[in-house]
């Protein structure tokens, strides 16, 4: 099993959204959720702008996939054997949800909050909602780099899943067997922003001083980690740390997107620098956002 | 486009002006971000770039995604953009320099024997040296009107009357050149004018100015070698730059001229006909470039023929291809024994009413008679000499001469009414030249690409068939069945209406109750209707429109486009074919049945028993019934059978991207009818095409020695419907993908090639063959007032003049417009926050009356569309799209995921203006423009529904991040009351006078008020 991995160019995102819907079409998920750029309760990837009133760079909000993931450890639902309802996949590099054990209303606290959407990291990934067309039932919905109809043709034989279609050339497959099935975010993006590939071979791809992202200081202007980057070859990245229930143009999210020398040199030391995980703060912007209204 | 998608990879500096490819033109921008990879960037997909990244410059009234993503971004006015780009001419001329400078020169001097202006005799010789590239060296005449015109002797004598007199060079002092009127009419553009009337700086225009000095022909080439212009656009010193324009340019009064300025600038600067060059229109739809060719418009046939009119004979004279008549057949060196039927001058009458003097010019009473000249009256007659075989042996310049020289005739000339003692001669010459020629024959035979795909498609539209060997007069009987007349333009069609000049209407796929402008006019037309149908998916805004009492309605369920077959030509002219996916749902229909099923009920009404009396005439007439002749036997449909299953074909199946080899399948339904529709279309026209532009888009397998790119032999066509092959192998890296569906004209991924384009790395003669396709073999930078053909040059066609005339209130063409309406020259829109500008540079007129771009009743100039002035409407409004929803909005707002995310209509706002009218980020607001309020004093103006309100939304930061700028509101359009999201109509509040040569309406910019609610 290679773990696979996204990549987006933060560069060329324009917020057209086709990965929204294509995620949506490609799980049979509804579209009911009406409002300017509001993100649907069950919505597994979605567009934030990173400035004001959509005015970009555009990033992609979706689950990480970390591999000691703390919704999964703090999933408190588990099967006979131990293996919680939310778990990091070793065969799909994936967390993924069982849907026979979640069970949202065993597990909601007094507060009305999920477990699993408290403990995230990154952004509150883990959606509660009712999920699929013809599904009436509470169920947490996640991405789950579409397991089972993404990557190899052995990673997507036997699933009984639809396999999905890839935009790789015969050649690139070849040297990258996971590249044969792309997830529908990624195949479907008009401007080719993302990139479907091995978590290695991205990591060496963004590190390749001739693709761009690594400056002639040596900062390499990538965040991310576990199978979800960003990259950005003229904006310095700060790490997402957004909650995509929140409309940016209401509360922007992320202040860090700064460019210029001064705001680099000021920036910096509170980026990774050369490495490749990046860990958010959110709980204490959060508590900076209550101040400042979320304005920046 | 000139060029397309894919060779928008080419460029070195992309300009994006009046279009917002990132929003609205999503997959463009993949062929944007592969230009702008920095040399050695990888994409994904393993391409590398060698070039400097491209520069992305976009130039917009309103800060979009697009601009986002840009190098630089600019601010203008809306409705300014000629104001800009003549800036940037004038300031190119004037700060050109150095090797760029010796390069651009010898690009506008350049002149050579191969796109020669050829001779009239049909040989395809090379008589006369031309300019090769541009109109830069002829010479204007003094009205301004046209080309100064002159009658040259090729090789061997042969005559070529009416050729443009070119200059020395390209500047000669004294000479009115097209380039030295064109540097006059820019003159006036200096830096700080333009900037005023754009609202943007100095330093803007000459920014942009100098990136295209920096990435264009001129500066294509090695360090080393200064003058060795490189068209290899692999090599790394390869420089051009591309525009990307759409409704921002066309929807204005003056749309035309913006397009005209972009194609001028282009022109100019050498960035026409090169990869990585031309000017690339991105279409609204992926078909709507193949709805143009295909005229769907009301003044066109297919393949951008004019309507017909008059005799076939005529009317073919005046399409490109052979001329059937004229100078062709007055050469006076002809020496065609089979052709001297031609030659006859019958008693030429020239001069008008009232003049004394007639010249008349005599056909040879006998063989091997001489010149001769006499005066009978007050005409002066002249017998043309003729060798022993009958043949005409006068030149043009002998029989002027020989008038001259005859002292009775001479002394007629100079006693007669043409003082200057030229013009009747000149006539008589010019007579001789022009000749008269009735019978056409070449007409009928000739293989000239749009004449020969006329006469198939005469034959296949109202004969039913081309292959039967119609004879000339069933032609001519065909012909006749053709409408002659324009229809009317899309937005006096509703105050025709209105006014019960069209009783009845069919709205196929459209929905004009969203759409067209002003939208008070358009219900009022619609409700006044005896018969409205519409074909539709949904049931939207047109089809739910009010209607009076006792009138029909009808809504025909049209399927979605994955359930119909069929080809789509995309902008880069590309046809691609999309097989049916899925069959028609429910009771929908395809549009190919709709339309075959509708031309059965009128066949069963009736209406086409004109075609069964002229059929009956010819050789071969209706059989059984006018329809099974024209519609269902064609395409493979027997009447009552089911349309689903009943036609089948057996032709090519392609079932993935990528060189896979091609099988055969038995084709069925729509898949089938489509298909066969297809090959009438794209067979070639020598043998029985229809549609000339798609000539060879059917051919059997294979590569031929005429096909382009000639040389490119490293894959073969396996298909026949070369729409349906899809091998993504490229030429020469050149990311032209030949063998990648099939574009017009004859596979040219990019049209104008300059001879330039590289081939295999080096330039060769088979590339400068290619040549401009145009009457001038060159490209045009002046535009003449001449209509029709154009009387010179082997490869005819018409000109199409633009026929518009700046004007200001006092009804006078102000003095800054020194080359009015020849050059593009800044206009004022319609309404206009800058009344002080429209005094000095007008507003646009179609040469008549002050403002007379506004729509009226066919029947006389009264229009009922009222105007705002800023004093009551101080905010100029301007209409935008987003990427979540697609046009008149049936096919969006009819989608759960994208009235998802994007349920309401909105407007933009920046927040000066905001603060000013006590605005705030969210509020519900009503604009009001002069359409939504001020009835006019007869009162036939309704007043419009103001509708439930737009959000507003404003704008936060400083002034260059916000979406529009102070004085602008932007304002979706895509909304109205039917579906799953509704909101207030944009159109209700726009302005519906239109261009003056294509009437599409001024969308971008009229005058408003801005209200909260």
């Amino acid at each position: 099993m290679t773990v696979m991995a996204i990549l987006q160019d933060v560069d060329k995102c324009m917020r057209c959204n086709g990965c929204v819907v294509a995620c949506k079409r490609e799980w049979n998920l509804r579209a009911e959720t009406i409002g300017v750029h509001n993100v649907a309760y069950d919505q597994r990837v979605t567009i934030k702008s990173q400035k004001r009133v959509d005015m970009g760079p555009f990033i992609r909000f979706s689950c990480w996939h970390c591999t000691d993931a703390p919704c999964a450890r703090a999933c408190p639902i588990k099967d006979a054997n131990g293996k919680a309802a939310l778990s990091w996949n070793s065969t799909t590099g994936a967390v993924a949800v069982d849907p026979n054990l979640c069970d949202p209303a065993a597990c909601k606290d007094r507060f009305g909050q999920y477990p699993c959407q408290v403990n995230c990291q990154r952004g509150g990934y883990p959606k509660i909602g009712k999920p699929y067309i013809g599904d009436e039932s509470v169920l947490m919905n996640k991405c789950i780099l579409c397991a089972g109809r993404a990557g190899s043709d052995a990673d997507v034989a036997g699933s009984g899943l639809p396999p999905l279609q890839t935009r790789a050339t015969a050649a690139e497959i070849a040297a990258s067997p996971g590249r044969a099935h792309e997830p529908a975010c990624v195949s479907t993006c008009p401007a080719k922003a993302m990139m479907w590939d091995s978590r290695a071979n991205i990591v060496a791809y963004v590190q390749d001083p001739a693709n761009g992202y690594k400056f002639t200081d040596g900062t390499v202007n990538v965040i991310g980690g576990d199978s979800m980057f960003w990259a950005s070859r003229k904006t310095l990245l700060a790490p997402p740390k957004a909650d995509p229930f929140i409309e940016d143009h209401v509360a922007p999210m992320v202040g860090g997107m700064l460019t210029g020398a001064l705001a680099k040199a000021v920036v910096l030391p509170t980026l990774v620098v050369g490495g490749l995980m990046a860990i958010s703060s959110r709980r204490a912007k959060n508590e900076a956002d209550a101040v400042t209204g979320g304005e920046v | 486009m000139t060029n397309n998608w894919t060779d928008i990879g080419n460029s070195t500096c992309v300009i994006v002006m009046g279009a917002n490819p990132v929003e609205n033109h999503p997959a463009s921008i993949a062929h944007v971000n592969r230009a702008r990879m920095a040399p050695g960037h990888k994409l994904p997909g393993g391409q590398t770039s060698n070039k400097p990244a491209a520069k992305l410059i976009v130039i917009d009234p309103r800060k979009t995604r697009t601009a986002l993503q840009a190098d630089q971004y600019i601010r203008i006015r809306p409705g300014t953009d000629i104001a800009f780009i003549n800036g940037m001419i004038n300031y190119i001329i004037n700060n050109i320099s150095g090797a760029k400078k010796t390069n651009w020169e010898t690009w506008l001097n350049y002149s050579d024997a191969v796109r020669g202006l050829e001779a009239d005799d049909g040989t395809g010789a090379s008589n006369v040296t031309g300019s090769k590239y541009t109109d830069a060296r002829f010479v204007v005449n003094a009205a301004q009107t046209d080309y100064k015109r002159t009658v040259k002797f090729g090789s061997g004598s042969k005559l070529i009357s009416n050729v443009p007199e070119f200059a020395a060079s390209y500047n000669a002092a004294g000479i009115d050149t097209v380039f030295n009127k064109l540097a006059a009419h820019v003159a006036p553009y200096t830096t700080a004018v333009s900037a005023d009337i754009c609202g943007c700086t100095e330093q803007e225009i000459a920014d942009v100015a100098n990136a295209m000095m920096e990435n264009s022909r001129c500066a294509s080439y090695a360090s080393g070698s200064p003058t060795t212009i490189i068209s290899d656009p692999t090599n790394a010193n390869y420089r051009a730059t591309t525009f990307m324009y759409a409704m921002g340019q066309t929807q204005h009064t003056y749309g035309s001229q913006n397009v005209k300025s972009l194609a001028t600038l282009q022109l100019l600067t050498g960035n026409t006909g090169r990869a990585g060059g031309g000017i690339n229109a991105l279409r609204g739809i992926h078909n709507v470039q193949g709805s143009t060719d295909m005229g769907l418009l009301y003044h066109l046939i297919p393949g951008y023929s004019a309507n017909p009119s008059g005799s076939f004979g005529d009317y073919v004279n005046g399409l490109y291809g052979v001329r059937t008549s004229g100078a062709a057949y007055a050469n006076v060196n002809q020496d065609s024994a089979a052709s001297n039927s031609d030659l006859y001058f019958s008693s030429k009458a020239i001069g008008t009413a009232g003049n004394a003097i007639t010249v008349s010019l005599s056909n040879p009473a006998a063989a091997s008679q001489a010149l001769s000249v006499g005066v009978v009256g007050n005409a002066i007659t002249v017998n043309l000499a003729t060798d022993a075989g009958s043949a005409l042996i006068s030149t043009a310049a002998q029989v002027k001469t020989a008038i001259e020289g005859f002292s009775a005739a001479n002394a007629l000339i100079n006693a007669g009414v043409e003082g200057d003692g030229s013009g009747v001669v000149d006539a008589a010459v010019a007579a001789l030249v022009g000749g008269v020629n009735a019978t056409h024959a070449g007409a009928y035979t000739g293989t000239g690409l749009q004449q020969a795909g006329f006469r198939n498609m005469t034959k296949r539209f109202f004969g039913g068939d081309n292959s039967v060997a119609w004879t000339n007069a069933d032609v001519d009987a065909l012909y006749s069945c053709w409408p002659k007349t324009n229809g009317r333009d899309h937005i006096g069609m509703f105050r025709d209406m209105a006014a019960g000049v069209v009783k009845g209407t069919v709205v196929w796929g459209q929905n004009p109750a969203v759409t067209e402008p002003n939208q008070s006019a358009v219900r009022a037309g619609l409700e006044a209707l005896d018969v409205l149908v519409c074909v539709d998916m949904f049931e939207n805004e047109t089809a739910g429109s009010a209607r009076k009492a006792d009138s029909f309605t009808y809504l025909f369920p049209a399927c979605s486009h994955v359930e119909e077959a069929g080809s789509a030509t995309n902008s880069g002219r590309v046809l691609q074919w999309r097989y049916q996916a899925i069959k028609p749902q429910g009771d929908s229909k395809t549009d190919v049945e709709l339309l075959l099923r509708f031309a059965k009920a009128c066949d069963l009404a009736g209406a086409f028993s004109h075609i069964t009396t002229v059929l009956a005439t010819t050789s071969s007439p209706v059989a059984t019934n006018v329809w099974d002749k024209l519609y269902g036997t064609p395409y493979g449909w027997t009447w009552g059978t089911s349309f689903n299953t009943g036609p089948s074909v057996t032709g090519d199946y392609v079932s993935q991207p990528g060189n896979v080899e091609a099988t055969t399948a038995t084709l069925t339904g729509c898949e089938a009818v489509s298909e066969r529709v297809y090959r009438e279309m794209g067979t070639n026209v020598t043998t029985s095409g229809a549609m000339w532009l798609y000539t060879n888009a059917y051919a059997a397998p294979g590569n031929s020695a005429t096909q382009y790119p000639s040389g490119y032999t490293a894959e073969v066509w396996t298909v026949s419907n070369r729409s349906k092959s899809r091998k993504t192998s490229d030429a020469w890296g050149t990311l032209s993908f030949p063998r990648w569906g099939y574009a017009w004209l004859v596979n040219r991924r990019v049209l104008y090639n300059n001879g330039d384009i590289h081939q295999s790395g080096t330039t060769t003669a088979s590339d400068q063959a290619d040549g401009y396709q145009g009457p001038d073999q060159c490209g045009r930078l002046f535009v003449s007032t001449k209509t029709g053909t154009i009387d010179y040059g082997r490869n005819y066609r018409s000109i199409h003049r633009l026929a518009d005339m700046p004007k200001n209130a006092a009804g006078i063409t102000p003095s800054n417009h020194k080359t009015a309406g020849r050059f593009p020259g800044h206009t004022e829109p319609y309404e206009t926050p800058r009344e002080d500008l429209v005094v000095t540079w007008g507003k646009n007129t179609r040469g008549g009356v002050y403002q007379d771009l506004l729509p009226s009743v066919s029947t006389g100039y009264i229009t009922t569309t009222p105007l705002g002035t800023v004093a009551n409407y101080p905010l100029v409004l301007t209409t935008i799209r987003c990427v979540e929803h697609f046009q008149g909005g049936p096919i969006t707002r009819n989608n759960p995921y994208n009235v998802e995310l994007e349920p309401e209509p909105w407007i933009e706002l920046n927040s000066i203006d905001a603060r000013t009218f006590g605005i705030v980020d969210g509020d519900l607001v009503k604009i009001v423009t002069a359409r939504t309020e001020g009835a006019t004093a007869g009162g036939a103006h309704l007043l419009a529904n103001p509708g439930a309100g737009w959000r507003a939304r404003v704008g936060v930061g400083q002034m260059i991040n916000q979406r529009v700028g102070q004085g602008v509101v932007g304002i979706p359009w895509h909304w109205g009351d039917k579906g799953l999201s509704t909101g207030s109509r944009a159109n209700d509040l726009c302005i519906d006078a239109n261009d003056a040569n294509t009437t599409i309406p001024e969308y971008k910019a009229c005058l408003c008020r801005i209200e909260k609610m």
